[in-house]
């Protein structure tokens, strides 16, 4: 169907959330995160914590077409993602998402400590990596030895539930929510804003160093700190991490789900996510596309009471639902998670019936529908705030799509390097800009759209790409082909850059002076 | 009598049409006793991005839908704008030259041909804005501006151009100039000595 504005500001104007009710409130002892209403908005205090695996998404490149270790590595992720789980519960940590192999938890007890809430914080980024590569590396000694990093940011940010039809998906608002994935780094680190710093005891504070400058913060950074290396460390801080016990728990779940009892199917038809569990995967070549909301934050961090917050919380889902019907109906996308103000989706291909340039090409529309509805549409219903763009990513290759967890509970994954390489481009890129990779650069068939890409170190970035700019530019050269043509259907004008006399009655015009 | 009083019908048709295609929508009989409607016009991108409104009026002829004749389009508003040439295809009164109307290829008898008049309507307008910008440039750096796309000739050579397009006409067609007369009585003679000129 593709993106069109008469379309798009029918769906903003009918759906702009204006009259939805929404209710802010601090989070405090009688009530958490976990039963929200989609109406319920939480400002949270305290620590957002991105516990990361980095190089899961290569493992998944790594075993190519071997059936037997793409099983072994949707069985890793799935013991890993329940594993969590636990260590979460174990240190009454808040679990928001899941993004992928990513954990995004929010520390925010006790409620009025935030020393606190920093040292339990970075006790479990400890956890986390002693975890991942003293015990889950010994039990999937056959997969891969994984990586651990883990970053953490503090401050206020705002919890909402935007699941729909009964399932949970928490998002967080708030510039430390992103901030913590932002500042992540290599393996087996603990990176930490200088506000969590700043806030931890001592004996914590002397393994960290001081590092990078990231989004004008600046970060301490901690490498190889795991309580199997500084026993006195766990002792001092009182806690006491055994690894047979989790080992044991870490078989148990692993054995619970033989590989034998694991089926991936290359794509046939386009995946219906609500079909997918642990057990019946998919893989399938696939764009990956980030798509963020630049300068969202920034209103959310400078909201200065609750009525602001409701109104940008209002403003936020009119933006979400129109960006999520422009990437599933008007270009048969798939979004798969809604990650703080940030769309993750795909673009995949049926093996066999798809040429790969078609749908390089429609993720591409996808980005330029996307880009389009927020700068000429969504735009004008955001009063003030004037500085909301969006930032999008795009690579290609094949990706493991599964869905693990528990009724209501249940999170979409997406595997595969390209994910990540998508996810860089999109961080790598500014306000109105489209980052593509090489490939799909080269894929692209549409000259137009294509010289509308520069090439930038290793990718190609279109700046300010939208379909009416795209389309003066179109119809100008339809114009001098003489391929531009108008006609009216349903009382609306319908124009076209490809009019033939074959394929329909569009009208053109050849002025004449009569005299 | 004028044919909007005698085929009441048909006049209640194209207001129909036009109702829907015009905001401010308004219609009347003019002091020369000639139908004709106002309003303003969107021009839309492909993609259904509004450029810009324009407010035209149509006057249609006194023998409407016969002989061939369109009603007549002129530009009430971007008097001020765009420039009005024999280039830029408007004439001195601010009527749009669309087509050689016999090769505009609407059959003005059919009730719905003011919805093929409207999206003749609407790329003649793209066109316009593109060659409007194209004339501004012109001013700033030089560089002619041309008509994006075919265009035909002034007068009778535009006649002839679209005779040639168009094939054979019968003598006792409708002149494709739209003036309502047959072609032996209008253009044919003129057309034929030019060719024997030639």
């Amino acid at each position: 169907m593709g993106w069109h504005e008469q379309r798009s500001r029918d769906r903003v104007q009918k759906n702009d959330y204006s009259d939805f009710e929404v209710n802010v409130q601090d989070l405090s002892r009688s009530m958490d995160f976990h039963n929200l209403g989609t109406k319920d908005v939480r400002r949270a205090q305290g620590c957002h914590i991105y516990a990361d695996t980095p190089n899961f998404h290569a493992a998944v490149g790594d075993a190519g077409n071997d059936k037997q270790k793409q099983r072994k590595l949707i069985r890793a992720a799935s013991v890993l993602r329940r594993i969590q789980g636990e260590l979460l519960a174990e240190d009454d940590i808040g679990d928001i998402q899941r993004q992928s192999v990513r954990l995004h938890a929010l520390n925010y007890k006790p409620y009025n400590d935030q020393a606190k809430r920093a040292k339990g914080a970075v006790i479990f980024a400890i956890t986390h990596n002693t975890y991942v590569y003293d015990v889950y590396n010994q039990v999937f000694a056959d997969v891969r030895d994984f990586e651990s990093a883990v970053g953490i940011a503090s401050g206020t940010s705002y919890i909402a539930n935007i699941g729909r039809r009964g399932n949970r998906e928490l998002i967080s608002l708030g510039s430390c929510a992103n901030l913590g994935a932002k500042v992540l780094g290599d393996g087996d680190t603990i990176t930490i804003t200088k506000d969590v710093y700043d806030d931890l005891p001592h004996c914590l504070q002397e393994h960290f160093m001081r590092s990078r400058v990231i989004a004008k913060t600046q970060t301490y950074q901690s490498k190889g700190l795991r309580w199997s290396t500084y026993p006195d460390l766990a002792t001092e801080l009182g806690v006491s991490f055994d690894e047979e016990r989790w080992r044991k728990k870490t078989e148990e779940a692993r054995d619970a789900l033989p590989l034998s009892e694991i089926e991936i199917t290359e794509v046939m038809v386009l995946i219906d996510v609500d079909t997918l569990t642990e057990r019946n995967n998919k893989r399938t070549s696939a764009l990956p596309i980030y798509a963020d909301l630049d300068g969202f934050t920034r209103y959310v961090q400078e909201a200065e009471d609750d009525d602001a917050v409701v109104s940008l919380v209002r403003q936020f889902h009119m933006i979400r639902t129109e960006l999520h019907t422009v990437f599933e109906d008007d270009y048969e996308g798939l979004v798969l998670q809604h990650q703080g103000d940030r769309i993750f989706g795909i673009v995949h291909m049926p093996c066999g019936n798809e040429k790969l340039s078609k749908r390089c090409q429609q993720a591409t529309n996808v980005a330029i529908g996307l880009q389009s509805s927020m700068e000429h549409v969504l735009n004008e219903h955001l009063q003030d705030k004037k500085d909301i763009h969006l930032a999008v990513g795009i690579d290609l290759g094949k990706t493991l799509v599964s869905r693990l967890g528990k009724k209501g509970r249940r999170v979409v994954l997406c595997l595969g390097p390209n994910v990540t390489a998508a996810e860089q481009l999109q961080l790598q890129s500014g306000a109105q800009h489209i980052r593509i990779s090489e490939t799909v650069h080269g894929q692209l068939e549409d000259d137009d759209i294509k010289n509308q890409f520069k090439r930038d170190g290793d990718s190609y970035v279109a700046k300010k790409l939208t379909f009416p700019k795209l389309d003066e530019i179109k119809e100008e050269n339809a114009a001098e082909a003489g391929t531009l043509g108008a006609a009216v259907e349903r009382s609306r004008i319908q124009v076209t850059t490809a009019a033939t006399s074959s394929t329909r009655p569009w009208r053109n015009s050849k002025p004449w002076l009569s005299e | 009598m004028q044919w909007h009083e005698c085929n009441l019908s048909r006049w209640q048709r194209e207001k129909a049409i036009a109702s829907k295609l015009l905001n401010t929508f308004e219609s009347g009989i003019d002091e020369e006793g000639r139908a004709f409607f106002t309003g303003v016009f969107h021009i839309y991108s492909q993609h259904g991005h509004l450029y810009e409104s324009v407010k035209l009026r149509f006057v249609y002829p006194p023998t409407f839908p016969k002989r061939g004749q369109p009603p007549e389009v002129y530009l009430e508003s971007h008097q001020g704008r765009w420039e009005k040439s024999s280039n830029s295809h408007i004439e001195s009164d601010w009527r749009l030259c669309l087509f050689v109307p016999g090769e505009s290829g609407i059959d003005f008898t059919n009730p719905d041909s003011l919805n093929d008049l409207f999206a003749v309507l609407h790329t003649y307008l793209v066109k316009q804005r593109i060659f409007q910008r194209r004339l501004v440039r012109q001013r700033l750096t030089g560089e002619p501006a041309y008509w994006p796309g075919e265009e035909r000739s002034h007068g009778i050579d535009g006649i002839r151009e679209a005779i040639g397009a168009m094939g054979k006409i019968g003598r006792n067609a409708p002149c494709p100039c739209g003036s309502g007369k047959k072609y032996k009585r209008c253009h044919l003679d003129t057309i034929t000595r030019s060719y024997v000129g030639t």
